[in-house]
């Protein structure tokens, strides 16, 4: 366990090795969060450019909206407009689970694109993209829209996607929405989310009639960013349901055209990912009078704690549900701990994770006994580092955008037990002898959400950390003539 | 924009900052004049023309930085 002295030289020691000004900006996005310094969003700077030169772990704009938001609509085609490595590459990365016929009546895992060619980007893709709607109507007649995922180039070159989408609109008689996402646009993926949530705001919320005859239920709510990531949706929506809710949206996992349309018709909308559909919750709150709440379905503390949270804004039929819930699934989910926790008491993790992630499973590490030592975000902004330290209690290094670099030098000295962050950290960290989880597809397990997935996500640490190849390796510095680092 | 959080704090949301903070002081809080200076709790300061009303929550307004 790193003192509140240590962690500031070691933060002190990471920045010597960049030129003065690069320090100079980097030391605002590090900080040692302890029992005292609780004011004012851990004091973290965060939400600003990267620095040149530096490697960053942050995506962009494009792989906010169409990655995050959009992609998931299920019964909807998200069109990568540009060349074909954008949407290719990324295609099917985050596992949203659906239900449907892929190619069908569901095209989540597919990839449509208009592969930009030189020529039309010489010429502008204009024509080309009204040619591909056309195409792709009639190749999926079953879609119930149409969304135009733009990449760098188009708006580089000046396309007037909205004049296309405008008039195919009319022509197919379905929402065709363009989304000026282009990926260089703002500092992060965070952006792209909120473009995407702007036009689902201007193009989807606001069509006439979208959910005109629609009387609300008494007991409707909208689960709001989860993104179903294996499942995870369906894990939180049984234990909504089964406390007499009625979920009639899913945002946007497993989500489709018609259940967005039908959200200003519901109660409360209940919001998992703050980070990327807070705009929509608050413009609802705003325009329609719908109430928002956040909630945190990791873990038992957490699970229950949200189910009594959110029966709280119901009346007594659905306040008594809760209880029942929780006293159904806590018996399976102390199980889970008595069994896991003997194995994992005690260990120390550190994240380094987007969104959510970065508190919300703090709750869940602490179910199962491991503390976190070190958390940061890809892509945070002040908000978030300020609803992460009420999840904080020990000393805990806060580090946003963290470069490769840092977060190598920050886990050589810290040497946690378990890391959690992404692909491209996985194998660097795996090579340094520490186990490691990628915590954004949950390393193609999941779900992790609810009791169910707590199951899941405990069997995995416990799988991960006390994994025998560990013992088999020799990590570099234990190699012999290896320094002490 | 501003709005009421759970704890029943006032809260506000800077969308231009990305900022959500707790607002600690409103100059003028009563039912027929309310607004004024804004004091934040990050020790800003923000200014809007005080309502005729007491405004009905959330709301969203201009204001100028001070």
């Amino acid at each position: 366990m790193l003192t509140q002295d240590e962690a500031e030289k070691l933060i002190q020691e990471v920045l010597a090795a960049y030129p003065p000004e690069a320090a100079e900006d980097r030391a605002k996005h590090l900080a040692v969060l302890d029992g005292e310094n609780r004011e004012g969003g851990c004091g973290i700077t965060a939400n600003r450019k990267s620095l040149p030169g530096v490697m960053t772990i942050r995506g962009c704009a494009y792989a906010g909206s169409k990655g995050v938001v959009w992609g998931p609509i299920k019964d909807m085609i998200h069109i990568s407009h540009g060349p074909v490595g954008c949407g290719q590459y990324s295609r099917a990365g985050r596992r949203n689970y659906y239900v449907g016929h892929t190619g069908v009546n569901a095209f989540g895992t597919m990839n449509f694109t208009s592969d930009f060619q030189e020529k039309d980007i010489v010429f502008g893709g204009d024509k080309k993209l009204a040619k591909l709607l056309d195409e792709v109507d009639t190749l999926f007649p079953l879609n119930k829209g149409i969304s135009i995922q733009s990449e760098c180039p188009v708006g580089l070159i000046g396309d007037d996607i909205e004049a296309v989408a405008k008039k195919k609109s009319a022509d197919l008689a379905k929402p065709v929405v363009p989304v000026r996402c282009e990926g260089f646009r703002g500092v992060s993926q965070s952006l792209g989310h909120h473009i995407a949530n702007d036009t689902i705001r201007d193009y989807i919320l606001d069509r006439p009639n979208a959910s005109s005859g629609i009387e609300a239920g008494p007991y409707d709510v909208a689960i709001i960013g989860d993104y179903n990531i294996g499942g995870d949706a369906w894990s939180s929506r049984i234990l909504l349901e089964e406390m007499g809710l009625q979920v009639v949206a899913q945002w946007s996992g497993d989500g489709t055209l018609a259940e967005l349309e039908r959200t200003p018709k519901v109660r409360l909308n209940l919001v998992h990912c703050y980070r990327s559909m807070n705009y929509i919750s608050r413009h609802m709150e705003t325009k329609y009078g719908i109430p928002w709440l956040e909630y945190n379905f990791f873990g038992p503390t957490r699970i229950a704690d949200s189910l009594r949270r959110i029966a709280a804004r119901f009346d007594d039929r659905i306040k008594a549900g809760a209880e029942a819930v929780i006293a159904r699934y806590q018996p399976m989910a102390d199980a889970i701990t008595g069994r896991f926790r003997p194995r994992l008491e005690g260990k120390r993790v550190m994240l380094y994770v987007g969104g959510l992630r970065p508190r919300h499973v703090i709750g869940a590490y602490e179910d199962l006994g491991m503390e976190v030592v070190g958390t940061g975000y890809e892509f945070g902004h002040n908000d978030d580092y300020e609803r992460t330290q009420e999840e904080l209690k020990n000393t805990t290094l806060i580090y946003d955008d963290a470069s490769g670099y840092e977060l190598e030098r920050f886990v050589e000295r810290v040497r946690p037990d378990l890391i959690g962050s992404g692909i491209k950290e996985k194998y660097v960290f795996q090579k340094m002898g520490i186990p490691f989880r990628q915590m954004h597809s949950w390393d193609y397990s999941g779900p992790y959400h609810g009791y169910d997935g707590y199951a899941i996500f405990a069997r995995d640490m416990d799988m991960t950390i006390n994994n025998p190849c560990w013992k088999m390796m020799t990590p570099p510095w234990r190699q012999p003539g290896a320094g002490t680092p | 924009m501003l709005r009421r959080s759970e704890r029943g704090e006032l809260l506000c949301y800077v969308p231009k900052k990305d900022l959500e903070t707790v607002v600690r002081e409103v100059e003028f809080d009563q039912d027929d004049r309310w607004g004024g200076t804004l004091s934040l709790a990050n020790g800003e300061k923000l200014h809007m023309e005080p309502m005729a009303t007491r405004p009905r929550l959330p709301v969203a307004l201009r204001v100028r930085k001070l």
